[in-house]
């Protein structure tokens, strides 16, 4: 069990620190680039790093697949939704999908979960999440009604909070790390399904980090969401994925509510905040303007420098995961 | 700093309301309703107002905090033109 968590996190983290530099020269060949919009200049960084942290996390899914039969129909299903969460997220970056296209095609990420749920019922049992106290919650009719949003609701809550250099693989390390550490108390031999996308993060960080080298596009957003919330449906986690998520969930509740409905950002009209002459983010003051955790981060603390907000946003992704991990200690067993 | 405890302080007691929340459903309604439909639509109900609590919770924050950078930024320009 050892040796196989070595390798399900060690191998993916090495494969990413090698393979992003790769990615990047490889859409900058492609002229894939986009601006880094809050560094003097506007740097043109390549794009779509998503595609480093697919593939190095999904062939380590297949090869625990493989190597573990037990883990194989689990495996496969968070493959396929994954798989099809980057999909969409790649055709995105390619060719700019509207807001609510995207949503409703994220949508689709749950199909694979749910196959898999019907055809081998003895490997994939989906319902009755852990919550704390509790145990398993005897959520009936309910939680069919709300598994669409399982993967989906994730994929898009923590695309819309990939706003600035290194604030989404830093916070999706620590939601995921988090889940990886419930499940080692939980379900040991489930954790190895969260410990390929713990490495890959881990091994793409340092390329994403601020200043990035490379930038994440919706490939790597929605993949990496997608990856938590099927992840964390299967292993039955999904109350400690919303916890570890509180950050992601608030912003996507406040920009949603405050533009009315499912928008591409470049569908906005109004920026949530301003970058000023020196450089520095301070929030809007238009009345009409969406409202962001950003927008309010800078409300509190006045104008700051783009990596003293990606700092907060990580800091308050790292203690919601902190408490999803209290979470799990508080679950009955 | 301060937007750290803010919020710090914020996702805490949303942690803490969705415990109590669902602790509330399972002890109480799954006690008293027996499994129909019934018993789920008074689970999406207590839901959804555990949800809209928290909407008009956070509009009602979100705008004061918007109000008042708004007015900082009034009062920095004016100092500035002194």
């Amino acid at each position: 069990m050892i040796l196989e968590c070595a390798f399900a996190l060690l191998a993916p983290a090495a494969v990413a620190y090698l393979l992003t530099p790769r990615v990047a020269r490889l859409m900058r060949s492609l002229n894939h680039v986009r601006p880094d919009v809050h560094k003097p200049g506007r740097p043109m960084v390549p794009y779509s790093g998503g595609v480093a942290i697919y593939a190095s996390s999904v062939p380590f899914l297949i090869a625990l697949a493989l190597l573990d039969s037990a883990l194989a129909v689990r495996a496969y299903a968070l493959v396929a939704s994954v798989s099809i969460a980057f999909a969409v997220g790649l055709v995105d970056d390619f060719k700019v999908l509207s807001g609510r296209t995207k949503t409703l095609l994220s949508l689709l990420t749950v199909l694979p979960l749910l196959a898999a749920h019907v055809a081998q019922p003895a490997h994939v049992q989906l319902g009755r999440p852990l919550v704390p106290l509790l145990g398993r919650l005897r959520l009936t009719i309910v939680y069919w009604i709300l598994l669409p949003l399982v993967a989906a609701g994730p994929a898009n809550v923590v695309n819309m909070l990939d706003v600035f250099n290194g604030v989404m693989p830093a916070t999706s390390l620590a939601a995921a790390s988090a889940l990886a550490v419930s499940a080692l108390l939980i379900d040991p031999r489930g954790a190895l399904l969260l410990l390929p996308l713990v490495g890959a993060l881990a091994g793409y960080l340092p390329y994403n980090r601020w200043p990035a080298r490379v930038l994440n596009g919706d490939s790597g957003s929605l993949m990496v969401g997608a990856y938590i919330g099927a992840a964390a449906a299967l292993l039955h986690l999904e109350f400690l994925a919303a916890v570890a998520l509180i950050p992601h969930i608030l912003n996507g509740a406040l920009v949603i509510t405050s533009v009315r409905g499912f928008k591409e950002h470049r569908q906005m009209r109004e920026r949530p905040v301003v970058v000023r002459e020196d450089y520095k983010l301070a929030p809007s003051t238009s009345p009409t303007a969406p409202v962001s955790l950003v927008r309010l981060i800078l409300a509190v603390d006045g104008p700051l420098e783009e990596r003293q907000v990606a700092l907060r946003l990580i800091a308050l992704g790292v203690f919601s995961s902190a408490l999803a991990a209290l979470s799990a200690l508080l679950i009955p067993r | 700093m301060r937007s750290l405890a803010v919020f710090s302080a914020l996702i805490l007691l949303v942690w803490l309301s969705a415990i109590a929340l669902l602790y509330t459903i399972d002890v109480a309604m799954m006690a008293a309703v027996r499994e129909s439909w019934t018993r789920t639509v008074l689970g999406l109900t207590a839901f959804a107002c555990w949800a809209l609590a928290w909407y008009y919770a956070l509009s009602t924050l979100s705008r004061k905090l918007i109000e008042r950078a708004r007015r900082a930024g009034g009062e920095l320009r004016r100092s500035d033109a002194r």
